[in-house]
Protein backbone atom coordinates (compact mmCIF):
# COMPACT_ATOMS: atom_id res chain seq x y z
CA UNK A 1 0.00 0.00 0.00
CA UNK A 2 1.52 2.95 -0.90
CA UNK A 3 2.24 5.46 2.00
CA UNK A 4 0.82 9.15 0.68
CA UNK A 5 -2.68 6.85 0.70
CA UNK A 6 -4.91 8.37 3.12
CA UNK A 7 -5.43 7.22 6.53
CA UNK A 8 -9.34 6.61 6.28
CA UNK A 9 -8.77 4.23 3.05
CA UNK A 10 -6.81 2.25 5.43
CA UNK A 11 -9.44 1.90 7.79
CA UNK A 12 -11.85 1.16 4.95
CA UNK A 13 -9.92 -1.93 3.83
CA UNK A 14 -9.25 -2.87 7.47
CA UNK A 15 -12.74 -2.70 8.39
CA UNK A 16 -13.52 -4.58 4.50
CA UNK A 17 -11.10 -7.36 5.97
CA UNK A 18 -12.87 -8.04 9.49
CA UNK A 19 -16.14 -8.30 7.91
CA UNK A 20 -14.87 -10.80 5.31
CA UNK A 21 -13.32 -12.61 7.95
CA UNK A 22 -16.50 -12.89 10.30
CA UNK A 23 -18.68 -13.44 6.77
CA UNK A 24 -15.83 -16.45 6.30
CA UNK A 25 -16.21 -18.01 9.94
CA UNK A 26 -20.17 -17.54 9.34
CA UNK A 27 -20.15 -20.12 6.11
CA UNK A 28 -18.57 -22.16 8.10
CA UNK A 29 -20.52 -22.44 11.01
CA UNK A 30 -23.37 -22.63 8.56
CA UNK A 31 -21.77 -25.52 6.35
CA UNK A 32 -21.74 -27.52 9.84
CA UNK A 33 -24.69 -26.63 11.16
CA UNK A 34 -26.70 -27.72 7.52
CA UNK A 35 -24.04 -31.08 7.89
CA UNK A 36 -24.91 -32.12 11.37
CA UNK A 37 -28.81 -31.44 10.83
CA UNK A 38 -28.85 -33.65 7.36
CA UNK A 39 -26.93 -35.95 8.95
CA UNK A 40 -29.18 -36.39 11.92
CA UNK A 41 -32.16 -36.70 9.53
CA UNK A 42 -31.27 -39.20 7.30
CA UNK A 43 -30.13 -41.27 10.49
CA UNK A 44 -33.65 -40.48 11.77
CA UNK A 45 -35.58 -41.12 8.29
CA UNK A 46 -33.19 -43.43 5.86
CA UNK A 47 -33.16 -47.13 6.28
CA UNK A 48 -30.10 -49.09 6.56
CA UNK A 49 -28.33 -46.05 8.71
CA UNK A 50 -27.80 -47.27 11.98
CA UNK A 51 -29.82 -45.11 14.83
CA UNK A 52 -28.23 -47.10 17.94
CA UNK A 53 -24.76 -48.37 18.63
CA UNK A 54 -23.84 -51.02 16.76
CA UNK A 55 -23.82 -54.71 18.74
CA UNK A 56 -22.47 -57.99 17.35
CA UNK A 57 -24.78 -60.11 15.78
CA UNK A 58 -24.62 -62.69 17.91
CA UNK A 59 -27.07 -64.37 20.88
CA UNK A 60 -26.12 -62.23 23.94
CA UNK A 61 -23.08 -63.91 25.91
CA UNK A 62 -25.68 -64.60 28.90
CA UNK A 63 -27.39 -66.80 26.53
CA UNK A 64 -24.23 -68.63 24.92
CA UNK A 65 -23.59 -69.52 28.66
CA UNK A 66 -26.85 -70.54 29.65
CA UNK A 67 -26.28 -73.27 26.12
CA UNK A 68 -23.26 -74.14 27.03
CA UNK A 69 -23.93 -74.86 30.94
CA UNK A 70 -27.18 -76.30 30.20
CA UNK A 71 -25.51 -78.60 27.73
CA UNK A 72 -24.94 -82.06 29.50
CA UNK A 73 -26.84 -81.63 32.65
CA UNK A 74 -27.96 -85.02 34.14
CA UNK A 75 -31.79 -85.86 34.43
CA UNK A 76 -33.00 -87.39 37.71
CA UNK A 77 -33.48 -91.06 37.63
CA UNK A 78 -34.68 -93.29 40.17
CA UNK A 79 -35.29 -97.23 40.77
CA UNK A 80 -38.42 -98.21 38.38
CA UNK A 81 -41.55 -98.49 40.50
CA UNK A 82 -44.50 -100.27 37.64
CA UNK A 83 -44.04 -101.66 34.72
CA UNK A 84 -42.34 -99.65 32.09
CA UNK A 85 -44.96 -97.14 30.12
CA UNK A 86 -41.92 -96.47 27.56
CA UNK A 87 -38.79 -97.75 26.17
CA UNK A 88 -35.98 -96.74 25.30
CA UNK A 89 -33.91 -97.76 22.66
CA UNK A 90 -31.02 -97.03 19.73
CA UNK A 91 -31.91 -94.63 17.33
CA UNK B 1 -51.44 -93.72 35.04
CA UNK B 2 -50.67 -92.22 31.50
CA UNK B 3 -54.05 -92.36 29.45
CA UNK B 4 -53.44 -91.48 25.72
CA UNK B 5 -50.68 -92.47 23.38
CA UNK B 6 -49.98 -91.67 19.82
CA UNK B 7 -48.18 -93.12 17.13
CA UNK B 8 -46.63 -91.51 14.16
CA UNK B 9 -43.27 -91.64 12.07
CA UNK B 10 -41.27 -88.74 11.39
CA UNK B 11 -37.94 -87.75 11.21
CA UNK B 12 -37.24 -91.53 9.75
CA UNK B 13 -38.04 -93.17 12.96
CA UNK B 14 -41.39 -93.96 14.81
CA UNK B 15 -42.51 -91.07 16.96
CA UNK B 16 -44.53 -92.10 20.45
CA UNK B 17 -46.42 -89.61 21.92
CA UNK B 18 -48.26 -90.24 25.60
CA UNK B 19 -50.50 -87.82 27.56
CA UNK B 20 -51.59 -85.24 24.37
CA UNK B 21 -55.07 -84.09 23.83
CA UNK B 22 -55.90 -83.85 20.13
CA UNK B 23 -54.58 -80.30 19.93
CA UNK B 24 -51.32 -80.74 21.76
CA UNK B 25 -51.20 -83.77 19.06
CA UNK B 26 -51.84 -81.79 16.58
CA UNK B 27 -48.99 -79.32 17.33
CA UNK B 28 -46.80 -82.20 17.90
CA UNK B 29 -47.36 -83.43 14.76
CA UNK B 30 -46.80 -80.19 12.97
CA UNK B 31 -43.56 -79.91 14.97
CA UNK B 32 -41.81 -82.94 13.46
CA UNK B 33 -43.09 -82.10 9.97
CA UNK B 34 -41.52 -79.11 9.82
CA UNK B 35 -37.83 -80.57 11.44
CA UNK B 36 -38.55 -82.70 9.20
CA UNK B 37 -38.95 -80.32 6.02
CA UNK B 38 -36.16 -78.07 7.07
CA UNK B 39 -33.35 -80.62 8.78
CA UNK B 40 -33.47 -83.87 6.44
CA UNK B 41 -30.46 -84.63 4.81
CA UNK B 42 -32.72 -86.88 1.90
CA UNK B 43 -34.81 -83.67 0.36
CA UNK B 44 -33.08 -81.74 -2.22
CA UNK B 45 -35.92 -78.76 -1.04
CA UNK B 46 -34.26 -79.05 2.93
CA UNK B 47 -32.94 -76.14 3.89
CA UNK B 48 -30.06 -78.55 5.68
CA UNK B 49 -29.37 -79.19 1.62
CA UNK B 50 -29.55 -76.00 0.40
CA UNK B 51 -26.75 -74.84 2.98
CA UNK B 52 -24.62 -78.21 2.66
CA UNK B 53 -24.93 -77.16 -1.40
CA UNK B 54 -24.20 -73.24 -0.17
CA UNK B 55 -20.89 -74.98 1.57
CA UNK B 56 -18.00 -72.18 1.42
CA UNK B 57 -19.92 -69.21 0.97
CA UNK B 58 -21.76 -67.29 3.54
CA UNK B 59 -25.29 -68.49 3.69
CA UNK B 60 -28.42 -66.41 6.14
CA UNK B 61 -30.32 -69.13 7.56
CA UNK B 62 -33.57 -69.79 9.23
CA UNK B 63 -33.58 -68.66 12.89
CA UNK B 64 -34.71 -72.39 13.87
CA UNK B 65 -31.72 -73.41 11.55
CA UNK B 66 -29.33 -71.05 13.24
CA UNK B 67 -30.82 -72.31 16.36
CA UNK B 68 -29.80 -75.91 15.86
CA UNK B 69 -26.33 -75.23 14.51
CA UNK B 70 -25.92 -73.13 17.76
CA UNK B 71 -26.86 -76.52 19.76
CA UNK B 72 -25.05 -78.50 17.58
CA UNK B 73 -21.63 -76.63 18.36
CA UNK B 74 -22.35 -75.85 21.98
CA UNK B 75 -22.69 -80.22 22.10
CA UNK B 76 -19.70 -80.38 20.27
CA UNK B 77 -17.69 -78.22 22.37
CA UNK B 78 -19.35 -80.24 25.73
CA UNK B 79 -17.71 -83.14 24.10
CA UNK B 80 -14.58 -82.12 23.21
CA UNK B 81 -15.71 -83.06 19.51
CA UNK B 82 -16.95 -86.57 19.67
CA UNK B 83 -20.26 -85.46 19.01
CA UNK B 84 -19.60 -83.28 15.68
CA UNK B 85 -21.80 -82.09 13.04
CA UNK B 86 -19.46 -81.75 9.98
CA UNK B 87 -19.59 -85.22 9.66
CA UNK B 88 -22.08 -84.89 7.10
CA UNK B 89 -19.83 -85.48 4.00
CA UNK B 90 -18.57 -88.42 5.65
CA UNK B 91 -22.13 -90.34 5.94
CA UNK B 92 -22.56 -89.92 2.02
CA UNK B 93 -18.89 -90.98 1.47
CA UNK B 94 -20.18 -94.26 3.37
CA UNK B 95 -23.01 -94.52 1.35
CA UNK B 96 -25.69 -93.44 3.96
CA UNK B 97 -27.34 -91.16 1.15
CA UNK B 98 -31.14 -91.94 1.76
CA UNK B 99 -33.25 -92.88 4.17
CA UNK B 100 -32.34 -95.64 5.94
CA UNK B 101 -35.03 -97.76 5.25
CA UNK B 102 -33.71 -97.69 1.06
CA UNK B 103 -30.14 -98.73 1.96
CA UNK B 104 -28.79 -101.51 0.08
CA UNK B 105 -26.07 -103.21 -0.33
CA UNK B 106 -25.67 -102.62 -4.13
CA UNK B 107 -21.94 -103.18 -4.75
CA UNK B 108 -21.00 -99.67 -4.89
CA UNK B 109 -17.81 -99.23 -3.62
CA UNK B 110 -17.64 -96.82 -0.24
CA UNK B 111 -16.32 -93.38 -1.50
CA UNK B 112 -12.69 -92.49 -0.31
CA UNK B 113 -13.16 -90.80 3.14
CA UNK B 114 -11.37 -88.14 5.22
CA UNK B 115 -11.62 -86.82 8.95
CA UNK B 116 -14.64 -84.49 9.36
CA UNK B 117 -13.76 -80.63 8.67
CA UNK B 118 -14.50 -80.36 12.42
CA UNK B 119 -17.05 -77.66 14.63
CA UNK B 120 -14.34 -75.52 14.79
CA UNK B 121 -13.93 -74.68 10.80
CA UNK B 122 -18.26 -73.41 10.93
CA UNK B 123 -18.70 -69.81 11.04
CA UNK B 124 -22.28 -68.58 12.74
CA UNK B 125 -22.85 -64.44 13.37
CA UNK B 126 -26.39 -64.36 14.03
CA UNK B 127 -28.18 -66.27 11.43
CA UNK B 128 -25.20 -65.47 8.66
CA UNK B 129 -23.69 -69.37 8.60
CA UNK B 130 -20.50 -70.05 6.48
CA UNK B 131 -19.62 -73.56 6.20
CA UNK B 132 -15.89 -74.51 4.81
CA UNK B 133 -15.99 -75.39 1.14
CA UNK B 134 -16.77 -79.57 1.08
CA UNK B 135 -17.91 -79.45 4.17
CA UNK B 136 -21.42 -80.85 5.28
CA UNK B 137 -23.86 -81.36 7.81
CA UNK B 138 -26.09 -83.48 9.61
CA UNK B 139 -28.00 -82.35 12.68
CA UNK B 140 -30.26 -84.84 12.60
CA UNK B 141 -29.46 -86.48 16.25
CA UNK B 142 -29.09 -82.69 18.01
CA UNK B 143 -32.71 -81.76 15.59
CA UNK B 144 -34.65 -84.92 16.56
CA UNK B 145 -33.79 -84.98 20.44
CA UNK B 146 -34.36 -80.95 20.71
CA UNK B 147 -37.44 -81.56 18.89
CA UNK B 148 -38.64 -84.00 21.74
CA UNK B 149 -37.85 -81.65 24.26
CA UNK B 150 -39.72 -79.03 22.32
CA UNK B 151 -42.61 -81.42 22.38
CA UNK B 152 -43.14 -82.54 25.36
CA UNK B 153 -42.95 -78.49 26.87
CA UNK B 154 -46.50 -78.98 24.35
CA UNK B 155 -47.65 -81.30 26.11
CA UNK B 156 -49.88 -79.78 29.40
CA UNK B 157 -50.34 -82.33 31.78
CA UNK B 158 -48.27 -85.59 32.67
CA UNK B 159 -47.05 -87.77 29.77
CA UNK B 160 -43.72 -88.24 27.53
CA UNK B 161 -42.65 -88.18 23.87
CA UNK B 162 -40.31 -90.07 22.28
CA UNK B 163 -38.75 -90.38 18.84
CA UNK B 164 -36.96 -93.61 18.03
CA UNK B 165 -36.58 -94.18 21.93
CA UNK B 166 -34.98 -90.87 22.71
CA UNK B 167 -37.39 -89.82 25.22
CA UNK B 168 -38.18 -86.75 27.61
CA UNK B 169 -40.92 -86.93 30.19
CA UNK B 170 -43.62 -84.80 31.64
CA UNK B 171 -43.85 -86.30 35.26
CA UNK B 172 -42.11 -89.60 36.11
CA UNK B 173 -42.08 -92.45 34.01
CA UNK B 174 -41.12 -96.09 33.93
CA UNK B 175 -38.76 -96.84 31.27
CA UNK B 176 -37.68 -100.00 29.44
CA UNK B 177 -34.12 -100.48 29.25
CA UNK B 178 -31.78 -102.15 26.23
CA UNK B 179 -30.83 -105.92 27.61
CA UNK B 180 -33.59 -106.01 29.89
CA UNK B 181 -34.44 -103.71 33.27
CA UNK B 182 -36.37 -100.71 33.45
CA UNK B 183 -35.73 -97.44 35.46
CA UNK B 184 -37.86 -94.73 36.12
CA UNK B 185 -37.10 -90.98 34.90
CA UNK B 186 -38.31 -88.72 37.35
CA UNK B 187 -37.05 -85.24 35.68
CA UNK B 188 -35.25 -84.53 32.16
CA UNK B 189 -34.59 -87.31 29.07
CA UNK B 190 -33.22 -90.07 28.57
CA UNK B 191 -31.47 -91.69 24.85
CA UNK B 192 -30.18 -95.18 23.75
CA UNK B 193 -27.87 -94.60 20.58
CA UNK B 194 -26.18 -97.86 19.27
CA UNK B 195 -24.03 -98.85 16.65
CA UNK B 196 -26.37 -102.01 15.24
CA UNK B 197 -29.93 -101.09 14.65
CA UNK B 198 -29.29 -97.74 11.97
CA UNK B 199 -26.20 -99.63 9.88
CA UNK B 200 -25.56 -100.63 6.71
CA UNK B 201 -23.38 -102.60 4.02
CA UNK B 202 -21.60 -101.45 1.77
CA UNK B 203 -19.11 -103.17 -0.28
CA UNK B 204 -19.36 -105.85 1.85
CA UNK B 205 -18.21 -103.71 4.79
CA UNK B 206 -20.89 -102.96 7.56
CA UNK B 207 -20.78 -99.51 8.50
CA UNK B 208 -23.08 -97.26 11.04
CA UNK B 209 -24.69 -93.90 11.70
CA UNK B 210 -22.29 -92.87 14.42
CA UNK B 211 -19.03 -91.51 12.54
CA UNK B 212 -15.85 -91.12 14.95
CA UNK B 213 -14.97 -87.50 13.82
CA UNK B 214 -11.55 -87.72 14.00
CA UNK B 215 -11.15 -90.80 11.27
CA UNK B 216 -14.56 -89.93 9.12
CA UNK B 217 -15.35 -93.44 9.50
CA UNK B 218 -18.24 -95.70 11.85
CA UNK B 219 -16.97 -95.40 15.45
CA UNK B 220 -15.29 -98.66 17.19
CA UNK B 221 -16.62 -98.79 20.05
CA UNK B 222 -16.47 -102.01 22.54
CA UNK B 223 -20.20 -101.10 23.02
CA UNK B 224 -23.20 -102.35 21.57
CA UNK B 225 -25.57 -99.71 22.89
CA UNK B 226 -25.53 -96.54 25.15
CA UNK B 227 -27.86 -94.97 27.45
CA UNK B 228 -27.56 -91.99 29.29
CA UNK B 229 -29.81 -89.34 30.96
CA UNK B 230 -29.95 -85.52 30.68
CA UNK B 231 -32.00 -82.85 32.08
CA UNK B 232 -33.25 -82.73 28.23
CA UNK B 233 -33.69 -85.15 25.86
CA UNK B 234 -30.64 -83.31 23.73
CA UNK B 235 -28.43 -83.82 26.78
CA UNK B 236 -29.09 -87.33 27.25
CA UNK B 237 -28.75 -88.16 23.35
CA UNK B 238 -25.42 -85.76 23.00
CA UNK B 239 -24.46 -87.93 26.07
CA UNK B 240 -25.04 -91.32 25.11
CA UNK B 241 -23.76 -91.23 21.34
CA UNK B 242 -20.44 -89.47 22.44
CA UNK B 243 -19.95 -92.27 25.31
CA UNK B 244 -20.88 -94.32 22.04
CA UNK B 245 -17.87 -92.68 20.27
CA UNK B 246 -15.41 -92.20 23.86
CA UNK B 247 -15.18 -96.16 23.60
CA UNK B 248 -13.64 -98.09 26.57
CA UNK B 249 -13.26 -94.47 28.51
CA UNK B 250 -17.42 -93.87 27.66
CA UNK B 251 -17.84 -94.85 31.84
CA UNK B 252 -15.29 -92.72 32.96
CA UNK B 253 -16.12 -89.84 30.71
CA UNK B 254 -19.78 -89.90 32.02
CA UNK B 255 -19.10 -90.22 35.19
CA UNK B 256 -16.48 -86.89 35.25
CA UNK B 257 -19.25 -85.25 33.56
CA UNK B 258 -21.66 -86.26 36.24
CA UNK B 259 -24.11 -87.76 33.76
CA UNK B 260 -25.50 -91.32 34.72
CA UNK B 261 -24.68 -93.87 32.01
CA UNK B 262 -25.95 -97.73 31.26
CA UNK B 263 -23.55 -99.21 28.46
CA UNK B 264 -24.38 -102.95 26.86
CA UNK B 265 -21.00 -104.17 25.42
CA UNK B 266 -21.31 -106.64 22.42
CA UNK B 267 -21.77 -109.62 24.18
CA UNK B 268 -24.44 -108.80 25.75
CA UNK B 269 -22.91 -107.51 29.33
CA UNK B 270 -24.05 -104.45 31.12
CA UNK B 271 -21.65 -102.10 33.24
CA UNK B 272 -23.55 -99.57 34.47
CA UNK B 273 -21.48 -95.86 35.16
CA UNK B 274 -20.54 -94.73 38.97
CA UNK B 275 -23.26 -91.75 38.44
CA UNK B 276 -26.02 -93.99 37.33
CA UNK B 277 -25.36 -97.15 40.38
CA UNK B 278 -25.42 -94.21 42.84
CA UNK B 279 -29.25 -92.92 41.46
CA UNK B 280 -30.61 -96.57 40.07
CA UNK B 281 -28.63 -99.06 42.28
CA UNK B 282 -26.42 -102.43 40.57
CA UNK B 283 -27.77 -103.42 37.60
CA UNK B 284 -28.98 -106.93 39.40
CA UNK B 285 -31.10 -104.58 41.96
CA UNK B 286 -32.61 -102.76 38.72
Amino acid sequence: MPEHEPAAAQSRIAAARRRAHVAKLGMGAAALACFGLGMTLVKANVAGHSRHALRPLDAPPRFQAIVRHDALDRGLLAPAQAAPSATTAQS
Amino acid sequence: MIAARSEFRAMGCEIVVAGANDFELTRVRRLFAACDRTFSRFRADSELSAVNRAAGLPTLVTPRFAEAVRRALAAAERTGGLVDPTVGASLVALGYDRDFADLADDGTPAARVAPAPGWRTIELTGRLLRLPAGCALDLNGVVKAAAVDEAADIISGDGFVSAGGDLAVRGPTDVALPAGGAVRVVRGGIATSGCERRRWRRDGRWHHHLIDPSTGRSARSPWREVTASGASCLDADVAARAAIIAGADGPAWLDRLGVPGRFVAHDGSVTPNGTWIGMVGEPACI
